[in-house]
């Protein structure tokens, strides 16, 4: 399938995995060029998206990826900026992904917690695993004791889409006792979520939004859904 | 009379490990309770606040009975597994028949096959794990008919397992991105968000099963001494074989279709019950299965849970560690005998 | 009156006829024994007798009530099996596994009643079993399971007992032992008892009918007084070398075709031993003069090139003296088994003395000296062994 594509290089995350190593040698034997582009590595959006300048570079449009690089970094500043100057109490916020085997959560390292702190949250998480990246499995209980005070949750649909207030309790029964259930402050991810590499920045202000707006005012943005 | 004394104190003891069990499940976990603040709960000296309530009653004590009764059944199966061959190296993960089961409710999951007049879908998880589950030990029973040595049985559930998974792997490459993270995240087994409806269906099938099993003590009984022998006392072979698959095989159809497949509880448990008993009576083995099986899977779910909190290890894996060293000292005990 | 009864049985597995013809009618407390070579279909019998594989045409019936018409669980009352196969229950004591006799008498929960332990303990001491009742079945030995599976099969009470070579794997103590159990079982408890057998002596001194078969075909069916015969045995079991005395009750490796060097003198009871150890040596003789109910007599038969004998109760006569002189003339060696010279035995003493005068070494196992030179010996081998030397100096 790739070959027929025929493409001038392949962006690859390079990693050790067997499958990659594998996918590597394939693509060296037919002779396909391949490039090793780690973004999943970032810890910070902002670090995410200057990769665009990497990509820039390879595709002879550099100075676009620059201009692009430094609008959405003007956005996030912007962002952080407010941020900093109101002095509001930070929302307690958590991500959560719920399927059979347990609860995943993110280590307090990964670049979508950095990008809830932008936002100006605070992730409940925080001690988790400071400065990895990725997400750990947790048990019910532990999710359940530290989302009670959570003020906000932000569920990531991975598997059958959660969209609504009911599917989301159809998870657990306990659910109904945490906080930002009783509230109707529960987040859902759009379809759209897991493409939007790019969109950083914007997603980035959408969490503000939501942080900020009074409970009530704001149902959906681009990227995330208010279960009802 | 020696005998009956020791019988008395096993079961004893069986029945004070269940309940350490329980007691430990209930008390450890994000949050502690010491024994003291139940009792005090009991008492009416103190209230549970919300968090205590909801963690105790909808996280808990789910987790507790269905750590029990999956416990009981995977135990029952095996012990029935064991009597129909003969052998105690043999056990539904062992055979293959957890991963027949898991291939079918993949199967289920991905093809989103309703059957139209059965209304729960939980419902047709089950049946579906439960043919999955029968055709898978219809295989084995195929192979055993052509081959005596127990040994290769063995091999042909490791080999159908691994099929199962191939197929399972097979589907997944076909499926769509939300249907791959159900199968995979089923497939590793767990105790965790089973909820009062799915132990209200698996209570209904197990309890019943296990019921039954015990009232067939007197048969299974006589067919220790062989099928030859069991005939000429009266047993009809054909329907009873036949019994002992399906009761097997709808017990650890149950565990695999709610928890996913969950190994070695169904070996190691009949193995360590019969040797602290010392018996093979069925009318004594039974009830102390009972006990045990429970004891075992809160036990493996109470590490599972705790050894490296926050995060959980899947139910399978420390079954694994806790059973696999059991069933090795069993094959090599038994080749010194022989 | 009839109580078990076959009737132009034919038994074999998917059609494939392995024993025909197969008839056979018992009464109650009667034995009936199945002979015949490995291979014949003496199992494939008992195993369709006892319903393990299905019967392929003809009737089977205990007091003319069709055996395969009834339920499992009624056969179960009427028969009792003890099978050769090696049964391994794991933590079963013997007392459980003879309890598991009273299967087919038990209520549904399988409760054991006073009387049930009654006939339990019963059944152990028929065999002898009470001291194994609490030990694990596994680690008995094999005569001890053996004993306990028949146990078992007592405890169920059935008016019919199947035991397939029940005596294989059996030392001979309990050989004895066990066919004790069963002829007391036929006797005292009127059980009629159909087994196999391996060992042909053992028929006739416990059976009251055998079943004869060879090739899968009823060589004959009946007493074995009647038919078990020297013959009988030897077509069935197909002996080319060798015999089967059946009066006796043992093998017999054929006789040395030779021309015989050496005489025995005698019988008495007391030559049969030298005629085996000069058969196993290789060395061929004659023997006389034996009276014909004397217990060498047969034996001498089989194993001695001529034998010269006299009618029971007679003197010798001189035909016989002479026909025995004229073998001794051409002997190297004359043995003298100290069969008795009295009476009727003086002729015996004439042979002794005319060797001596022949100038043949006489070599005796007698204790007492009759004074006519013998070389005396206390035991045989070493009077073996000097004829064995005697005959290679004479080779050379």
């Amino acid at each position: 399938m790739i070959q027929a594509a025929n493409p001038d290089v392949i962006l690859l995350t390079a990693s050790m995995d067997e499958n990659t190593l594998k996918m590597i040698e394939s693509l060296e034997e037919l002779g396909i060029n391949w490039i090793g582009m780690n973004v999943n590595m970032e810890n910070d959006p902002r670090g995410r998206l200057e990769w665009v300048k990497y990509v820039g570079a390879i595709l002879d449009k550099e100075e676009e990826a620059e201009e692009f690089f430094e609008r959405e970094l003007k956005k996030i500043e912007e962002i952080e900026n407010s941020t900093l100057e109101s002095d509001g109490v930070k929302p307690k916020v958590s991500y959560v992904r719920i399927t059979d085997d347990g609860y995943t959560v993110k280590n307090q390292g990964d670049y979508s917690v950095k990008m809830l702190e932008l936002a100006g949250g605070d992730y409940i998480f925080k001690d988790l695993n400071p400065g990895k990246d990725g997400t750990l499995k947790i048990s019910a209980e532990e999710f359940y004791k530290a989302a009670e005070d959570a003020d906000i949750i932000i569920y990531e649909n991975m598997g059958a889409f959660v969209g609504t207030m009911e599917e989301f309790l159809e998870k657990g029964d306990h659910l109904s006792g945490i906080k930002a259930v009783k509230e109707g402050r529960v987040w859902v991810t759009k379809r759209n979520y897991w493409q939007s590499a790019d969109k950083a920045a914007d997603m980035i202000k959408e969490l503000r939004d939501i942080f900020t707006t009074p409970h009530g005012e704001l149902e959906e943005t681009e990227h995330y859904l208010l279960a009802k | 009379m020696k005998k009956s004394i020791r019988f008395k104190i096993v079961f004893v003891a069986l029945v004070v490990f269940l309940a350490y069990t329980i007691m430990l499940n209930l008390v450890s976990g994000s949050i502690s309770l010491s024994y003291k603040d139940i009792i005090d709960v009991i008492l009416g000296n103190r209230i549970f606040t919300e968090l205590e309530y909801n963690i105790l009653f909808k996280i808990r004590i789910p987790r507790i009975i269905s750590a029990i009764l999956f416990g009981i059944a995977l135990s029952i199966s095996g012990f029935l597994l064991q009597t129909f061959f003969k052998n105690p190296i043999v056990g539904p993960f062992v055979l293959g028949i957890s991963s027949g089961a898991r291939l079918f409710v993949g199967l289920f999951i991905l093809s989103n096959i309703s059957i139209g007049f059965i209304e729960s879908p939980l419902i047709t998880i089950f049946l579906a794990a439960a043919v999955g589950s029968l055709l898978s030990m219809l295989l084995v029973l195929l192979f055993a008919r052509k081959v005596d040595n127990i040994s290769i049985l063995v091999v042909v559930g490791m080999m159908i397992g691994y099929i199962a998974s191939a197929g399972t792997d097979f589907m997944i490459a076909f499926a769509n991105e939300h249907e791959i993270a159900a199968l995979v995240s089923w497939s590793m087994g767990s105790f965790s968000g089973i909820g009062w409806n799915v132990l209200r269906l698996s209570a209904v099938i197990i309890i019943p099963t296990v019921v039954l099993v015990f009232f067939l003590s007197k048969p299974l009984e006589a067919y220790l001494l062989g099928e030859n022998y069991a005939k000429s006392m009266g047993i009809d072979i054909k329907s009873f074989r036949l019994v002992l698959i399906i009761l097997s095989s709808i017990l650890s159809a149950c565990v695999t279709a709610f928890a996913g497949p969950i190994s070695f509880v169904g070996i190691a448990v009949p193995h360590i019950a019969r040797l602290s008993i010392k018996t093979s009576n069925p009318k004594i083995l039974v009830p102390a299965l009972v006990l045990l099986g429970a004891s075992f899977c809160l036990l493996a779910d109470y590490f599972a849970r705790t050894l490296f909190s926050p995060t959980e290890l899947s139910i399978s894996t420390v079954t694994s560690v806790m059973g696999a060293p059991i069933v090795i000292w069993l094959m090599v005990s038994r080749r010194k005998k022989v | 009156m009839s109580f078990l009864a076959a009737k132009d049985l034919q038994v074999g597995y998917h059609k494939r006829i392995v024993v025909d013809n197969i008839n056979m009618d018992l009464n109650k407390g009667e034995i009936l024994c199945l002979l015949g070579p490995n291979g014949c279909g003496k199992s494939t019998i008992l195993k369709t007798i006892t319903n393990q594989i299905e019967l392929l045409n003809g009737k089977m019936t205990v007091m003319d009530k069709d055996l395969n018409s009834i339920s499992n669980g009624e056969r179960a009352k009427y028969m009792s099996i003890v099978l050769t196969e090696r049964i391994d229950p794991a933590m079963m004591t013997a007392g459980e596994v003879v309890a598991l006799g009273r299967y087919p008498h038990t209520n549904y929960f399988g409760k054991l009643t006073d009387n049930d332990l009654r006939i339990i303990e019963e059944s152990l001491i028929c065999v002898n079993g009470m001291k194994l009742k609490n030990k694990q079945f596994k680690y008995l030995s094999d005569g001890e399971k053996q004993r306990i599976l028949i146990a078992r099969a007592i405890c169920q009470e059935s008016d019919i007992m199947v035991l397939d070579e029940p005596t294989s794997f059996l030392d001979i103590k309990y050989k004895v032992e066990l066919l004790n159990i069963i002829k007391s079982l036929a006797l005292k408890k009127s059980k009629t008892i159909i087994m196999s057998l391996h060992e042909i002596e053992l028929a006739s001194k416990i059976a009251d009918k055998v079943l004869l078969i060879k090739d899968g075909k009823i060589y004959d069916y009946g007493a074995p007084e009647d038919i078990i015969t020297d013959e009988a045995i030897r077509e069935v079991y197909n002996l080319d070398s060798g015999y089967f005395n059946t009066t006796i009750g043992n093998i017999e490796l054929p006789k040395i075709e030779e021309e015989a060097k050496i005489f025995v003198i005698g019988g008495g009871g007391k030559a049969s031993r030298i005629y085996r150890a000069l058969n196993r040596r290789g060395i061929a003789f004659n023997s006389g003069i034996l009276f014909k109910n004397d217990m060498d007599y047969n034996i001498s038969l089989k194993l001695s090139n001529k034998t010269i004998a006299e009618d029971e109760f007679v003197n010798i006569r001189e035909e016989k003296l002479e026909e025995a002189k004229e073998l001794i003339k051409n002997c190297d060696l004359v043995i003298d088994s100290a069969v008795s010279l009295a009476g009727i035995g003086k002729g015996n003493y004439d042979l002794i003395q005319f060797a001596i005068e022949e100038g043949k070494r006489v070599l005796s196992l007698r204790k007492e000296d009759i004074g006519l030179g013998l070389i005396n010996y206390n035991t045989i081998s070493p009077m073996i062994h000097d004829v064995v030397e005697y005959l290679r100096l004479v080779k050379n």
